[in-house]
């Protein structure tokens, strides 16, 4: 296993008040295994890429009772491991390509930057041909002439494949892609997803992609986990989430999808009522009950426990009501 | 294109500076002829006499195109006081006003620079406190008031510092450049004694340059830390960090060179008037022999003509400041270069 979490904590200090946000959450990833997490917007999806990547703020605690990636164990870390760690076996691309390459940096700096940190020594013409066959590969047309370019002369979609040749550079065991397509055009995100699948697929590199799109996920993903309020809801193979979804959370995703689910006409969209009850908020049963359109009373007072719901070990969900 | 809206902004610019330069002083009270020959018993004749020489029996406008037509040759005038070309004294005095600005300027970018980033960096720490508050302090100091306090403290309790001039009366250094820094290793004389005048010349500079910076310092430390907050929450500094790059090359090559655009624009904007007044308030208080000094003694001695020079100069330099501010501007945003 590449990535192995077993009861990961993480919370916040608030003026000396703390605040949890994820909860008990484990799960592991193999070599070449695409994780899909999906989940409305602060459900903690992205604190936990940040856990991963040791870039949270000082005022965050991270507790676990296993967090290896790579062999490592990251809670053991010191600054100067997590910055060997970062890019070398770990590398994320994020939501927001045109924000996410410095504005005042040429191309060719910003990557040959992380090619020089990888492999020292080497002369600038060589890391020159480095980051001409990086761009190659993220399938930049005429690399030669984008070296020599400022992030903002670059469209999204080509700013996010700058990024990944970034991410890619240091050929990392694990890519985290949090959001990769969400700013960019739609017909811009099949693009980069593909890219992303045929990079994994060449270098045998396992992937958690972020999204709040469950269609997008069920698409690239081998498993999902959705997640809700700082836990996992429901886990499971891209198949059995989509086609036989356990937890009422993820049908009511599922439902949400343009031109899906059957209690609405093909022409409008279904969502789910309510809000998401604040990540911190300390709550009795289930954390999904206020919006839960089959709730019981044992819902209100007990915590769901996350339970195996076939026979694949590994797809489970947080529902007390079976079936 | 913007070129010729750049060059025909900047000659309007100029043209309002000669008409401010000329009337302003003309809209004080005060008769630089009455100065002259002494108010009391003065003898019409006489005061004629001096009105014509000085050209001051003319009307305003054909004043002011004398002024003017004289002014494009670098014709200032004769002053009334020393009654030597107005450009010959701006000229001895000049370098003496820009080698303490240039220090002044030194100091405050080496102190305020760093100061600020440290706050940024230690945000909400002991260190950002130390210098939110110092930069307070420092931006609100009356400065002819911290002159005089330095002054007591440095030189006269604590013999640290000399409280006037350039250089010791030791040292005897003919002019070059007018810059006492330079001129004291081009003097002919034994390199020890060069070392010796030079290390004058510094500890000289040292008070007056201090005093000069206080307020620049404060702005640009205030500049620098909001700008580099701003930065620092960029998404491009957590791409930085994903990088795995250490925390000393994401501060000062990521952040930096980013915050480092609104601190051209405002820290060029704000040195000049910080230093044109800083100046006139230094000298005067130091005794340093530069135009600042010279500016507050033409004034109350109504001396038109220098007055009227400096204050033209003194424009020229700001549109100077000014177009470097752009040019360094352009020189880090890439994104103002096409």
């Amino acid at each position: 296993m590449i990535l192995s979490i077993k009861n990961l904590n993480i919370g916040f200090y608030d003026n000396q008040v703390y605040k949890p946000a994820i909860r008990n959450l484990s799960f592991e990833l193999a070599a070449g295994e695409v994780l899909g997490v999906v989940g409305e917007s602060g459900c903690g999806k992205s604190i936990t890429n940040y856990a991963l990547m040791g870039l949270l703020p000082s005022n965050a605690l991270v507790t676990a009772d296993r967090l290896e990636l790579c062999g490592k164990k990251l809670l053991e870390l010191n600054k100067k491991q997590w910055r060997d760690f970062r890019g070398n076996d770990v590398a994320m691309i994020f939501q927001d390509p045109m924000n996410a390459l410095n504005p005042t940096i040429t191309i060719e700096k910003q990557l040959v930057e992380m090619l020089s940190k990888m492999q020292k020594g080497k002369s600038g013409k060589e890391y020159r041909q480095m980051a001409l066959k990086l761009l190659d590969k993220v399938g930049i047309p005429a690399a030669h002439l984008r070296l020599k370019n400022y992030p903002y002369e670059l469209s999204g979609g080509m700013a996010q494949r700058v990024v990944i040749a970034m991410a890619l550079a240091c050929k990392p065991s694990i890519l985290i892609a949090d959001e990769p397509t969400t700013a960019l055009d739609v017909t811009i995100q099949a693009q980069i997803l593909n890219l992303l699948d045929q990079i994994r697929i060449d270098s045998n590199m396992a992937v958690i992609i972020v999204s709040h799109d469950i269609g997008i996920i069920s698409e690239y993903a081998d498993r999902i986990q959705v997640m809700y309020s700082g836990e996992v809801v429901e886990s499971g193979t891209a198949r059995q989430v989509t086609t036989n979804p356990y937890h009422p959370y993820t049908k009511g995703l599922l439902e949400s999808l343009p031109g899906q689910g059957d209690k609405v006409p093909k022409s409008d969209l279904n969502t789910i009522p309510g809000v998401v009850i604040p990540i911190e908020r300390q709550v009795e049963g289930c954390r999904y009950v206020e919006r839960c359109p089959n709730a019981q009373d044992i819902c209100h007072t007990t915590p769901p426990e996350l339970i195996q719901i076939s026979n694949n070990l590994s797809d489970l969900s947080r529902c007390h009501l079976r079936g | 294109m913007n070129g010729i809206k750049h060059t025909v902004g900047i000659m309007i610019t100029v043209i309002c500076i000669t008409i401010l330069a000329f009337g302003l002083i003309r809209l004080t009270p005060g008769d630089p002829v009455l100065l002259m020959i002494g108010e009391r018993g003065s003898d019409p004749i006489q005061y004629q006499k001096v009105a014509t020489q000085l050209g001051l029996d003319k009307s305003i406008t054909e004043q002011y195109q004398n002024f003017l037509s004289q002014a494009v040759q670098g014709n200032f005038g004769t002053s009334v006081v020393s009654s030597r070309p107005v450009k010959e004294e701006l000229l001895a005095r000049w370098p003496a006003t820009i080698e303490l600005g240039l220090f002044a300027m030194l100091l405050s970018l080496l102190i305020g620079i760093p100061a600020g980033i440290i706050a940024a960096v230690y945000r909400r720490r002991i260190a950002d406190y130390v210098v939110t508050i110092s930069s307070l302090v420092g931006y609100s100091m009356p400065i002819f008031w911290w002159g005089l306090v330095l002054i007591l403290i440095f030189s006269v309790t604590l013999d640290l510092t000399p409280v006037s001039g350039r250089l010791d009366i030791l040292y005897d250094i003919e002019p070059h450049t007018g810059f006492m820094l330079i001129d004291s290793l081009l003097s002919n004389a034994r390199e020890e004694y060069q070392l010796d005048a030079f290390a004058s010349a510094l500890h000289h500079l040292l008070l007056p340059g201090i005093v000069m910076a206080t307020v620049p310092i404060a702005v640009f430390a205030r500049i620098t830390r909001s700008s580099m907050l701003e930065v620092l929450s960029e998404d491009y500094i957590r791409t930085a960090r994903a990088k795995g790059l250490s925390e000393f090359r994401v501060i000062m090559f990521h952040a930096f060179r980013n915050a480092l655009i609104p601190i051209i624009t405002i820290g060029g904007l704000f040195f000049v008037s910080t230093v044109v007044a800083g100046a006139i308030l230094t000298e005067t208080i130091f005794g340093w022999p530069g135009i600042g000094n010279y500016i507050v003694s033409s004034v109350y001695a109504r001396d038109y003509p220098v007055i009227q020079a400096c204050i033209l100069v003194i424009g020229m330099l700001v549109i100077i400041v000014n177009m470097t501010t752009e040019y360094l501007y352009r020189l880090v945003n890439p994104r103002m270069r096409h």
